[in-house]
């Protein structure tokens, strides 16, 4: 190129890099061009550069992004809450569902006589017997031993040399801060029932039915206060910035320095997913993806996308996705295959679609969960057309 | 502030698609990235840990962020193959390596050239622009586009100048 002078040579340069544009050139300019680049193996070597850089970064056939569609899914994901709605908004759902409730009784029983008049056998009669709870919560300590934790009798755990660990009284296991002991506890929550659980550092657990808490003993000594968990639960975390509280599950960590949140990552579910109600916790990913979350939003990880999709899906928090922990099954316009998964967790059954068109039917209110599986059924039939059938411990269920 | 974010959305969000596909190689997965940077970069200004005018960070953050999903499809890739039966490939395992760590390093070019010279490259090379069109779409003069390739490429080609080399080798 010493040989040129500027002139020429700027426009060699504009002519080379046009060419990996989709700026046509011109017949004379691409002779221009190819002869300049025949004349040493220098500008050869150069346009090659150049070449080679395009192909590199470039995709052919891309289908443009769309600037409005993708606003329009960011703007919905940014306008979920910062604040927890919780307080201003929970009262008045409350007496919503409470209105709800009242009319849907009155007239599900009138509803529910009609629905079943003409078969032999009364369900009612069957529905009304199955009822939570008939199981213990379990506590595995760290020799192995399996201790039941009774619902009425006040029980002590003993760790070595016969301290007090925890003591166990109704749904509630409250662990002392003692310290100086050691190994893992591992409460198992069978289904039917719910478990409170507080830790040595005041941590407060709502462990749910089907589910697995597994922590150390000596839960204030460690640098990270871990917890590792298999199921739902939800987690209202003591403040202490200098030991971040961490549950682990199979498909995502997340991280809490002092916020309230459920977590629902079940075995063999179809989805791991995070609740934040309070404060800030960072979600990460088995991939290591991490991701902060601000309180009011839901971060949902799929088993069957976690090929494709790099980023954690989100979407924003309703209170029935963890009214669970009050003893309330809470269902705002729930889809029943969503209902059912609850249902079967809680009364112990199982459960069987004859057809699909009832899965996606959906249904709003709310219930103690103390009442019978009937009461729940009740509810169910009276706004939706769906029938019930009881057969082997198997609840059948088909779009009328 | 809203108003000011979306601003910056609908300013940068196309440009900032085409530079993570550099690495992603899919529109599709290149535009999640995109978008979840944005949603993290809305929570950081309302926490007041960013300002909004902050390209420099956008483009950081969605080369990071295609970096990390690129990453984590190869380990998941490279566990793929060894599970088969079989002879390994290496080959192709290193191919990808090697290709990613050069993306990286073009990446890492295009993110620092000033602002302008960036977007009208992206434009005429990865969107297929016309000098005319990427002039009209930018509201600037056709001579401008050129004099703004010019100098991207003199600050890139520098940078460039093994490529070939390192290509060639594979």
């Amino acid at each position: 190129m010493k040989d040129m002078n500027p002139v020429e040579k700027a426009k060699m340069q504009d002519l080379m890099i046009r060419s990996i544009t989709a700026d046509p050139l011109t017949v004379k300019e691409q002779k221009e061009l190819s002869d300049w680049l025949d004349l040493n193996l220098r500008n050869r070597q150069e346009y090659d550069d150049l070449i080679t850089f395009r192909s590199l970064i470039k995709t052919e056939q891309v289908n443009p992004p769309d600037v409005d569609r993708a606003w329009r899914k960011v703007s919905k994901r940014i306008s979920t809450p910062l604040v927890a709605p919780l307080r201003t908004s929970l009262f008045p759902k409350w007496l919503k569902y409470a209105a709800v409730l009242a009319i849907v009784s009155a007239i599900g029983l009138l509803l529910y006589r009609n629905l079943y008049s003409g078969s032999g056998n009364r369900p009612e009669l069957i529905f009304a017997a199955v009822r939570s709870s008939s199981h213990h919560a379990e506590l595995i300590l760290p020799n192995g031993d399996h201790v039941k934790l009774q619902d009425q009798t006040p029980l002590n755990i003993s760790g070595n040399q016969n301290a007090l660990v925890a003591r166990n009284k109704g749904n509630v296991l409250v662990y002392n801060a003692g310290e100086g002991q050691q190994g893992y506890h591992k409460l198992i929550v069978p289904e039917g029932t719910q478990y409170e659980i507080i830790l040595p550092d005041k941590s407060h657990v709502w462990v749910n039915s089907g589910s697995e808490l597994t922590y150390r003993v000596d839960f204030n000594n460690a640098a990270i206060r871990e917890v590792k968990l298999v199921g739902e639960a939800y987690f209202k975390v003591a403040k202490d910035k200098k030991h971040p509280f961490i549950v682990k599950t199979d498909h995502m960590d997340v991280e809490a320095v002092g916020t309230a949140f459920n977590v629902i990552a079940y075995k063999g579910g179809d989805y791991a997913e995070t609740a934040l109600v309070e404060g800030i916790v960072n979600v990460t990913d088995k991939h290591g993806n991490k991701q902060r979350m601000l309180a009011g939003s839901k971060i949902r990880i799929s088993n069957k996308k976690v090929n494709v999709l790099p980023a954690l899906e989100k979407v924003s928090l309703a209170y029935d996705d963890y009214a669970w922990k009050d003893g309330v099954f809470v269902f705002d316009n729930m889809p029943l295959e969503e209902i059912c998964e609850q249902i079967t967790r809680w009364y112990h059954i199982k459960i069987v679609f004859t057809n699909d068109g009832a899965k996606k039917l959906r249904f709003t209110g709310s219930m103690q969960k103390d009442k019978p599986l009937s009461t729940v059924l009740k509810f169910i039939s009276t706004s939706t057309t769906v029938k019930f059938e009881f057969k082997n411990s198997t609840l059948y269920i088909t779009k009328a | 502030m809203y108003t000011l974010f979306e601003q910056l959305f609908r300013e940068h969000y196309k440009t900032l698609c085409y530079y993570a596909n550099i690495i992603t190689k899919d529109m599709e997965v290149a535009e999640d990235v995109v978008q979840d940077v944005f949603v993290k970069c809305w929570s950081a200004i309302q926490n007041e840990k960013l300002e909004i005018q902050q390209e420099h960070y956008l483009y950081r953050s969605v080369k990071n962020s295609a970096l990390n999903y690129i990453k984590a499809k190869n380990i998941r890739q490279n566990y793929v193959n060894a599970q088969k039966t079989g002879p390994p490939e290496e080959s192709t395992d290193s191919d990808t390596l090697v290709a990613t760590e050069t993306r990286e390093r073009i990446m890492e070019a295009i993110d620092q050239l000033p602002p302008q010279c960036r977007k009208v490259l992206i434009l005429c090379v990865l969107e297929d622009k016309s000098y005319k069109e990427a002039a009209a779409e930018l509201g600037i003069s056709i001579n401008t586009v050129k004099s703004q390739m010019t100098k991207a490429f003199s600050i890139l080609r520098p940078r460039l100048k093994d490529l070939t080399m390192l290509i060639y080798f594979l």
